[in-house]
C-alpha cells in the first residue's frame, strides 16, 4: 500500500455547541468551543507518531475523533486511503476496525467482573469476527507478552499487576489486528519501573509495521519512544518534527517552555527565561493572534519588539509553516529570523 | 548540626485486614533539619503515603503504629490521637495529592483558609482574614481570591491555595504528598518553585513524597528511598541519583526517562513482594539484578557506609 495508514488533514472538532429548545426558540447563535482547530498528522506503518501537549490542548479529543468517538466539524480523516466522511455508515464501521484505542487507565478500562478471556475476546464478539476467536485471543495475549496465554485467561483484572492490565488493554486493541494503534497515555497510570516494558511493546509493535499514534503530556518519553513528535497548544500543533530534535532543540517559544520545565536529575537549574507567565487559559477565551501570546517569553522579554513582530504576534494568527525539512513551527518569531537568516 | 525540627525513629504501622496483618511501613527513620527539603521516593505500595499519614495523625482505624515521631523533641505518638492534634497543623501541616479535591466545593476558599487558624486558636476575625490574604499573596495569588469558590480557579491557582491553606498555622514542617502529580508540567515547575522559595524564605521544613527522582534531584537537600515499606537508601538527593549505592535506586533511575537523554529506558522485573508477612531475606532480591542466595535468606541491615548515605543491601555498590 503507498501513503500513510492514517492522514488527518485540517481536523475540527467543537464542544458545547449544542442547542437547548429554548436556544431554537430564541433563535439564539451559540459558540462551541473549538477544543481542536486544523490538526493534521499523518502516521504510515512502521511509524510512531507522539502527539505531545498539556491538559485541555486537544490532544485527547484528536484521538478521540480519530477512533471514531467523537465527531469531528471539519477537516477530513483518511484510514489507508478511505475518507471516513464518505464511506457508508457500514463501510466506515469496517474501516474503523483498522484503527484501535488503547486508553490511559488501565484500573478503569476493564470490566472488573470479566475475566481477561472474556476482555480480550470481547471486540471479535462484536465486530463477529471469523475463526477461531480463542485461539485468536491466546494468540493477542502472547504478543502482549503475557505469556503463557493459558495461566492469564481466567485472572480478573484485580488479580493483575498494572503493567499487566495494560497489555490486557493493548491485547483487546490488537486482537482485531488493526493497522494504527491510538494509545491515550499509555502509561502515565504506570509506577515508573514498569513504565519502560509497556513502551518497549509498543516499539516492537511499530518495528513489526504498526502504525501507533501515541498521546503523552511526557516529552521525555515522547523524545525516546517516538519517531515523531507534534506539540499541540490550544487546539493548533505548533511544532511538529523528528522527535529528538524537537526534544535537543525546540524551537516553538512554547515547546522551549516544555522542555526547560521537567526536573532533572542532574539537578540543573531551570532556566527561568523561558518559562511563560501563567497557565493556559479557557479555550472558550481563545486568544486573538498567536495563541500563545499572552503568555510567550519571546514577546514578555521585548524579544518580539526588537524583531518588529510583536503586532504580527498580537493580532496575525500562525499556522504551521508549510514544508520546509521535516521540522515545521507556528512562530512568527522563527519565521523571522528564517526568512533574516536563511 | 543542631537538633532536628523533626525526627522519626523506628516507626511501624500495621494494618489489620481480614485474615490478617499487612505491614506497609517497617522500621522508618529519618531526620529532617530547619529548612531542609527531604524527598521521600518510592513507587506505589512502597509505604511513602502510609508515613505521611502517620505523622498527621491521619491513619484509619485499623492501624496500629510503633516507633517514635518527635517534633522539637517531643513525641506526637506518646499519647495517641491527644498529642498529635496538639500538633496537627500548627506544627506539622500537609498538603494532599490532588488539590482539586482538598476544598469544599460550596464554600469560599477565604473561609476554608480562616478555619484553620480559627479552629487552632492561631487568629480570630480580622486578624485572621487579613492574615489569610496575606497568605494567599505569599504563594502566588492574588489577595481578590479571598473571595472566590474553588471552581473558579485552574488547578495550579488550587494547588497554591492548598499551600496557603497548610501553612495558615505557622506549621514548621509542611508535608507534601505528590504536589504536582496532577498538574501539567510547566504549572509543576511553578508550583516547585514556590515550595523551594517558601522553605528558603521561611525556614520551613519541607518533606515530600513522590515517585519521581528528577524532583527529588532538582529541589531537595536529602533523599530516602523506600521498597516495599522499608527505606533501601538515603543520602543527599543529587549523589544519590549520581552514584545510587543500592540496586534499586541504581533500576530506578535507569527506568526514568530524562529529558534530553537518549536511547529505550529499562524497567525493572517483578512486582513488590506482599507486606503480609515478613520477609526471609532482602524484599528487593526477586527483581535485583546482582542477588545471590545470601540475598534470599539474610535480611540486610540499613548501614551508614559512607558521610550521610546510608544503604540496605548486602552487596552495596560503592564506587570508589
Amino acid at each position: 500500500m503507498t501513503g500513510p495508514l492514517l492522514d488527518v488533514r485540517q481536523l475540527g472538532v467543537e464542544y458545547g455547541a449544542r442547542r437547548s429548545m429554548i436556544d431554537g426558540i430564541r433563535r439564539r447563535e451559540l459558540k462551541g468551543v473549538r477544543a481542536v482547530d486544523g490538526v493534521s498528522i499523518s502516521v504510515s506503518g512502521g511509524d510512531l507518531v507522539a502527539l505531545v501537549g498539556e491538559s485541555g490542548c486537544g490532544k485527547t479529543t484528536t484521538a478521540m475523533s480519530i477512533a471514531g468517538l467523537v465527531p469531528y466539524a471539519s477537516g477530513s480523516i483518511i484510514v489507508e486511503g478511505h475518507d471516513l466522511s464518505t464511506l457508508s455508515s457500514a463501510e466506515r464501521r469496517a474501516r474503523r476496525r483498522r484503527v484501535q484505542l488503547v486508553f490511559q487507565d488501565p484500573y478503569e478500562s476493564l470490566d472488573p467482573r470479566f475475566q481477561v478471556a472474556r476482555i480480550v475476546r470481547e471486540p471479535l464478539d462484536v465486530h463477529r469476527v471469523e475463526g477461531d476467536r480463542d485461539a485468536l485471543v491466546r494468540e493477542a495475549l502472547h504478543k502482549v507478552g503475557l505469556r503463557p496465554a493459558e495461566q492469564f485467561l481466567h485472572r480478573y483484572p484485580h488479580q493483575l499487576s498494572g503493567g499487566q492490565r495494560q497489555r490486557v488493554a493493548i491485547a483487546s486493541a490488537l486482537v482485531l489486528q488493526p493497522a494504527l494503534l491510538v494509545a491515550d497515555e499509555p502509561v502515565s497510570m504506570l509506577d515508573t519501573s514498569v513504565r519502560a516494558g509497556v513502551l518497549e511493546l509498543l516499539g516492537t509493535l511499530r518495528t513489526e509495521g504498526m502504525g501507533i499514534l501515541m498521546i503523552t503530556h511526557d516529552l521525555s518519553t515522547a523524545a525516546r519512544y517516538a519517531d515523531r513528535i507534534c506539540v499541540m497548544y490550544l487546539g493548533r500543533i505548533v511544532e511538529e518534527g523528528p522527535a529528538h530534535e524537537v526534544v535537543t532543540s525546540p524551537r516553538h517559544p512554547y515547546t522551549r517552555a516544555l522542555v526547560a520545565a521537567v526536573p532533572r536529575s542532574d539537578g540543573a537549574p531551570r532556566d527561568h527565561s523561558l518559562m511563560p507567565e501563567g497557565e493556559t487559559p479557557d479555550p472558550s477565551r481563545m486568544p486573538s493572534g498567536c495563541r500563545f501570546h499572552p503568555r510567550c517569553p519571546v514577546l514578555a522579554s521585548g524579544e518580539a519588539a526588537r524583531l518588529g513582530i510583536a503586532d504580527r504576534c498580537r493580532g496575525v494568527d500562525i499556522e504551521l509553516e508549510p514544508e520546509v525539512g521535516d521540522h515545521r513551527v507556528a512562530c512568527h518569531a522563527v519565521t523571522v529570523s528564517i526568512t533574516a537568516h536563511p | 548540626m543542631a537538633d532536628p525540627v523533626l525526627r522519626v525513629d523506628e516507626l511501624n504501622v500495621w494494618f489489620e485486614v481480614p485474615g490478617g496483618e499487612v505491614h506497609p511501613v517497617r522500621d522508618v527513620s529519618f531526620e529532617l533539619q530547619r529548612g531542609e527539603r527531604l524527598g521521600l521516593v518510592g513507587e506505589s505500595g512502597c509505604g511513602k503515603t502510609t508515613v505521611m499519614l502517620a505523622l498527621m495523625g491521619l491513619l484509619p482505624p485499623n492501624a496500629s503504629v510503633s516507633g517514635r515521631v518527635l517534633i522539637n523533641g517531643v513525641d506526637l505518638l506518646e499519647r495517641g490521637e491527644v498529642s498529635v492534634r496538639e500538633h496537627r497543623w500548627r506544627d506539622v501541616a500537609m498538603v494532599f495529592q490532588g488539590a482539586m479535591n482538598a476544598f469544599n466545593p460550596v464554600r469560599r476558599i477565604g473561609v476554608q483558609l480562616v478555619e484553620p487558624m480559627v479552629f487552632h486558636g492561631v487568629e480570630k476575625g480580622a486578624a485572621a482574614k487579613s492574615r489569610a490574604c496575606e497568605l494567599l499573596e505569599l504563594v502566588g495569588l492574588p489577595a481578590t481570591r479571598f473571595e472566590s469558590f474553588p471552581h473558579e480557579l485552574s488547578g495550579g491557582q488550587r494547588q497554591r491555595a492548598a499551600i496557603a491553606m497548610a501553612l495558615a498555622c505557622r506549621p514548621k514542617v509542611l508535608l507534601a504528598d505528590e504536589p504536582t502529580t496532577a498538574l501539567d508540567v510547566i504549572v509543576q515547575a511553578q508550583v516547585l518553585d514556590l515550595l523551594q522559595q517558601l522553605s528558603d524564605d521561611l525556614g520551613l521544613s519541607l518533606l515530600i513524597v513522590t515517585h519521581d527522582l528528577p524532583i527529588v534531584a532538582s529541589l531537595c537537600h536529602r533523599s530516602v528511598v523506600m521498597y516495599a515499606g522499608q527505606v533501601a537508601e538515603s543520602g543527599a538527593a543529587l549523589d544519590l541519583v549520581r552514584n545510587p549505592f543500592h540496586p534499586y535506586t541504581r533500576l530506578l533511575h535507569a527506568a526514568t526517562p530524562e529529558i534530553g537523554g537518549s536511547g529505550p529506558i529499562a524497567s525493572i522485573p517483578g512486582v513488590p513482594p506482599r507486606l503480609d508477612h515478613p520477609f526471609p531475606g532482602c524484599a528487593f532480591v526477586d527483581r535485583c539484578d546482582v542477588a545471590d542466595d545470601a540475598c534470599a535468606s539474610q535480611q540486610p541491615q540499613l548501614l551508614e557506609i559512607a558521610q550521610g548515605r546510608a544503604v540496605r543491601c548486602l552487596h552495596p555498590e560503592v564506587h570508589q
